[in-house]
Formats: structure tokens, sequence, C-alpha cells
């Protein structure tokens, strides 16, 4: 019997011209691509305005993050062509077989430099803020205000929660973990992978959902204050004060934090 | 970390650096990969401004490695510098070589691509400090 082969997808190129949109943020994608001429600017929305991440150029491949992470959720950024494009699409079976058989000391390299992105990442956001605080004449301690305003009781706790930024669709969750809680805001345990999924810069606002006992659910916006490292390897300890939260949420935390 | 057998099989050399010796010296041309073995080591980035310290290396991670996954000579982008005393494995640069190049093209082009990333978060990070008041 003759074995049938399976044929994998092949690359295509797609022309864009000036102003399309390439990838959408919260749209399911899997496919890769790579920036052949022109040049596309990346963008995400937050509070309904879009800001801009980067302007790329050619041979800049966008959209292979996920398969390096293993992590396929929804599209975290978008992309649009700022001039007369030509892009290549790859189907990801294309590489990701490879990837697996690829010897273990890549994966182990490639695993070293994603964390080190993330780590250069988090500089860049932490010196962008300290600019920020001194283009405007605040002091650190003014900047850190509106993490003062939770110096109230903090339980201990270790509450599984999902948080996504304000604006993006549900789709988009992250799991964390709370570890102390007061009526002005919490700590919250993350990956630090995390933050190659979207921006976790101090002032960024989150939504939060998280189940304080069962069937008694908490709800509201918070905003990153601080962030520190975590405990364990690997972990970010966000700061994060509440912005928004209703008055029967208000009620639920109250209650549960009664000691 | 725990060193596995996937990287010891590629060790082919045992070196030790007393502490505050340089490793790896930011605008030189190395190939060469080293994992450490034993000890910390400090990664550094110089601006005009100051020093940076980017990250503390320990058992198991790699020193040099990004040279190895981009195509031509790789001038070094951080100095990494002896905290305490270290002792790394010299990997076996030919043969990890050999085996890269038999990757699919897309699969090193993906890869290239993310060190490229952390190239220009490097560049961004040290433009931020110098810029800064």
């Amino acid at each position: 019997m003759k074995k049938k082969i399976k044929q994998l997808p092949t690359e295509f190129r797609l022309d864009y011209e000036k102003g399309d949109l390439i990838i959408k943020e919260g749209d399911f994608g899997i496919s890769i691509y790579k920036i052949i001429s022109g040049q596309v600017e990346i963008f995400i929305k937050s509070d309904g305005k879009n800001v801009k991440i980067a302007t790329l150029g050619p041979d800049t491949i966008i959209g292979g993050m996920a398969l390096l992470t293993g992590d396929y959720t929804r599209r975290v950024a978008s992309a649009r062509s700022l001039e007369d494009s030509i892009l290549e699409v790859w189907h990801p079976a294309m590489i990701k077989n490879a990837f697996k058989a690829m010897p273990n000391i890549f994966k182990l390299i490639v695993g070293q430099a994603l964390k080190n992105l993330v780590r250069l990442n988090k500089m860049s956001s932490t010196l962008s803020l300290e600019k920020e605080n001194v283009d405007s004449g605040k002091t650190q301690e003014q900047a850190d205000e509106i993490w003062a305003e939770r110096k109230f009781y903090r339980k201990k706790v270790n509450l599984e929660c999902y948080y996504r930024p304000v604006g993006s669709p549900e789709e988009n969750k992250l799991k964390g973990q709370i570890i102390d809680i007061s009526k002005g805001g919490f700590l919250l345990e993350i990956d630090t992978l995390n933050s190659v999924e979207f921006s976790h810069l101090p002032r960024d606002k989150f939504i939060l959902d998280t189940e304080l006992k069962p069937d008694v659910e908490l709800n509201a916006t918070a905003q990153i204050a601080n962030i520190s490292k975590g405990e364990k390897d690997d972990t970010l300890c966000l700061g994060m004060a509440f912005k928004t939260i209703s008055h029967e949420n208000e009620k639920r935390l109250g209650f549960y934090l009664m000691p | 970390m725990k060193i596995t057998s996937d990287i010891l099989c590629y060790v082919v050399n045992e070196e030790i650096f007393p502490d505050k010796t340089p490793i790896i010296i930011e605008g030189n041309i190395s190939n060469w990969i080293y994992v450490i073995l034993e000890g910390k080591a400090k990664m550094i980035k110089k601006t005009r401004k100051e020093n940076i310290i980017i990250n503390t290396l320990k058992a198991g991670d790699f020193i040099g490695e990004m040279g190895l996954l981009q195509k031509g000579e790789h001038t070094q982008i951080f100095t990494i510098v002896a905290d305490g005393s270290v002792t790394v494995g010299t990997l076996d640069i030919t043969q990890l070589t050999k085996e890269w190049n038999t990757q699919p093209e897309k699969l090193q082009q993906l890869i290239s691509n993310l060190i490229q990333k952390m190239d220009n978060m490097i560049e961004k990070v040290v433009s931020q400090v110098e810029t800064s008041k």
C-alpha cells in the first residue's frame, strides 16, 4: 500500500496597501509573517486609543513568539501596513515539528534569550516611567501616591485570578496569583512570560476577575503601581491599586477582609 | 539549575575564572560559547553614563550564545564578569554550529529574529539610560 505523505502548507506572499490591517488584536491567528518589503506598525488598543509599540521593516518576523513559547493565545497586538508592503506568510506547521525536534541545547538557549528579552522590556518600562516622572516634575514619592492608597490592613491570600488590559477582549486574559489583598489594592504574582503577551507597564490598567470564596466573585479594574521580582524564579510581582470597583464588589471585599 | 547531559555532552573544556575576571568583553569578536557549571557571573552593559547590570547568570546559563544564533561574526554586546569564582564549560562550537546549520532555514530565521529583538531592546535601554537626567 502506498503511504500517504502529509502535505505541509507552503508559504505564500501577500501584498498590502498603505493602511491595510494585517493582524487584528484579539483575533485568533497562528500564521507567522515575514516582512519582505515595506514597513509595518505594531500597535495595541489602550483606553480606546491606538498605542504604537514598534515600526518594523524588511526581514522582521511577526507573530512567531507563540511558536517559541508554545503558548497559542489570541493576537495581543495589531499590525498595519504603513506603506505598500509585501509579506510572506508561513503556517506554523512548517516549523513546529522542526522546533520540537531541535536539540535540547538550542531550546535552552532560546529560553534564556526569551527571559532576557522579558527582563530588558521590564528595564525599559521602568526607565520610561522614571523619565515620565522627572519630565513631569514628580518625585518618586508622588509617583507612588496611588500605591500609598492601599496602606490598609493586608490579608495574606492565595487567590487564582484572571486579568487582561482594559479595552481588550476577554479571550486575552492571563492567569496570576493574588498573594495579598487590601481595600486599596493587591499584590499579583505572575509568570514573567506574561509580559511577553502584552504590556505590563506601571500605570497600565487591567480588568480583574477572581473568586474570593466559592461563589463570591470580585470584579474590578486596577492599575499597576509598581513591579518587582517575585520570590519564585521566573515570576514578577505587580503592586496593583484598585481604580474602579462597584459598591457591591467593595462590600464583598470588605466582608472578606474581616478578621 | 541541574546541568543535564543535553548540555554536558557539548562541554570540551572547563575553565575557572576568579572573582571579577571578565569572561567575555563587550566589543570583542568572539565565537566561544560557555555554560556556567558552578558559580555566578554578572551580565554588564556599558553606556556613556554608567555600567548597567542586565542580569546575574547562574549554573546552567549560557555565555556568548547569541553569536551562534546569528549569521556571521558576532561582536559581543555585553561584558560578562565573574561574581566570585566561576567554573565554566567551553562548548564544542564546531559541533553546535554544524547542528545549528542543519536546522530548517525558517526556524533559524525565527530564532535569529528573537536575538535581533533583544539587540534592539538593549540599544533602547542604553539610549534611555544615556538620556535620563
